[in-house]
């Protein structure tokens, strides 16, 4: 019985993981950006581009304090405020 | 009744406070005599200059009526003596060209900072480059880079002359529509007016071949008016350059119904940080 229990408490964390919301999974994601992927970007973030060209499309919401940022062309990384 | 009296003090008061509070926009009306006033006819029979008005003492009293609070800045006055008195202020300079006033611009702001410029020049230019009004947009650039605020300018596509030819004046509006719609494009915190075509100006609206009478200023004002009631979110049309030099963003494009801002931007050497 005390099997069954464990198994069904491990799935139902195993489940919760991988339902995770991916706004909030990006808005702390650090690292390289894909393209067709929105990153959510607080104060203080930034993006370094890793090649010669780099264009990003932002949409930034009036009154908000976030933006959000799109990879379009070349490649860049994101870095997180710590 | 003491008590009564005591009420509505406060209440005078309160409402005072709350005036004072209220966003007041700064404008600087800013050109040349299409702004100050001036006629050919001056230099012969001179009038005083508390009585010219141009377009400006009709906007005033336009915005007055909407509940617009505004405050005309400028280092001139003119118009001062009519009846109802206006906001007399301003940055009308009779026979000066785009290039005049470029050479100017950034001076008058730190003197007398403005939220807003209506900026209507080019007439004195006789020419159809825009290469003056170009100057005139990249001063007020600095300025604001320099002082960290940020500068609506509402730009005309100028009035034509009565009775001669325009050819010259509507080739300098189509090059200055191309000038201003790029810099919009970039994040420039521009808006383009159709002065020329929308104040609906006929030969009966002019006082002389280059001036406008009362009602062909009248006519102006309300082209100035209605953009001034437009929505316009402020912030959205800084935040572009608030994050990233301007020689990098592209296709800037505000939805002032939804509220947002989209733009390019090719990532600098330094990066972005927002």
């Amino acid at each position: 019985m005390n099997k069954i229990l464990i198994s069904l408490i491990f799935s139902i964390m195993l489940i919760g993981c991988g339902s995770s919301g991916e706004s909030s999974s990006y808005s702390s994601y650090s690292g390289p950006m894909d393209t067709a992927t929105a990153y959510t970007m607080s104060p203080g973030d930034s993006i370094v581009k890793g090649s010669e060209t780099t264009i990003v499309r932002i949409t930034h919401d009036e009154g908000a304090n976030i933006s959000t940022v799109e990879l379009v062309e070349g490649s860049a990384t994101i870095l997180r405020q710590p | 009744m003491y008590r009564y009296t005591i009420t509505k003090i406060f209440t005078g008061l309160s409402l005072v406070f709350s005036l004072l509070n209220a966003d007041i926009t700064k404008i600087m009306p800013l050109g040349d005599s299409i702004t100050y006033d001036d006629l050919r006819s001056d230099s012969l029979n001179f009038r005083p200059a508390g009585i010219r008005t141009a377009y400006r003492s009709h906007l005033w009293y336009m915005l007055q009526d909407a509940n617009f609070p505004a405050d005309f800045v400028g280092s001139q006055v003119a118009g001062q003596d009519i009846s109802p008195p206006f906001d007399a202020n301003n940055e009308g300079h009779p026979g000066w060209t785009s290039y005049d006033i470029s050479e100017t611009v950034y001076q008058f702001l730190a003197d007398n900072h403005a939220d807003t410029i209506l900026l209507h020049i080019g007439t004195n230019d006789r020419s159809s480059s825009v290469s003056g009004v170009n100057s005139i947009l990249n001063e007020i650039d600095r300025y604001e880079r320099d002082t960290g605020t940020h500068v609506r300018v509402i730009i005309a596509l100028i009035i034509g002359r009565s009775s001669v030819g325009n050819a010259t004046i509507e080739s300098f509006n189509a090059n200055l529509s191309n000038l201003v719609n790029h810099r919009i494009n970039t994040g420039d915190m521009l808006t383009l007016v159709d002065m020329y075509h929308n104040a609906g100006l006929t030969a009966e609206d002019y006082a002389e071949t280059t001036h406008p009478n009362s009602e062909g200023y009248a006519k102006m004002a309300t082209v100035w008016f209605n953009t001034l009631m437009l929505p316009y979110s402020r912030e959205l049309h800084a935040y572009p350059s608030s994050i990233v030099s301007t020689e990098y963003i592209q296709g800037t494009v505000v939805d002032e119904a939804a509220k947002s801002v989209s733009f390019l931007a090719q990532v600098p050497d330094t990066g972005i940080t927002f």
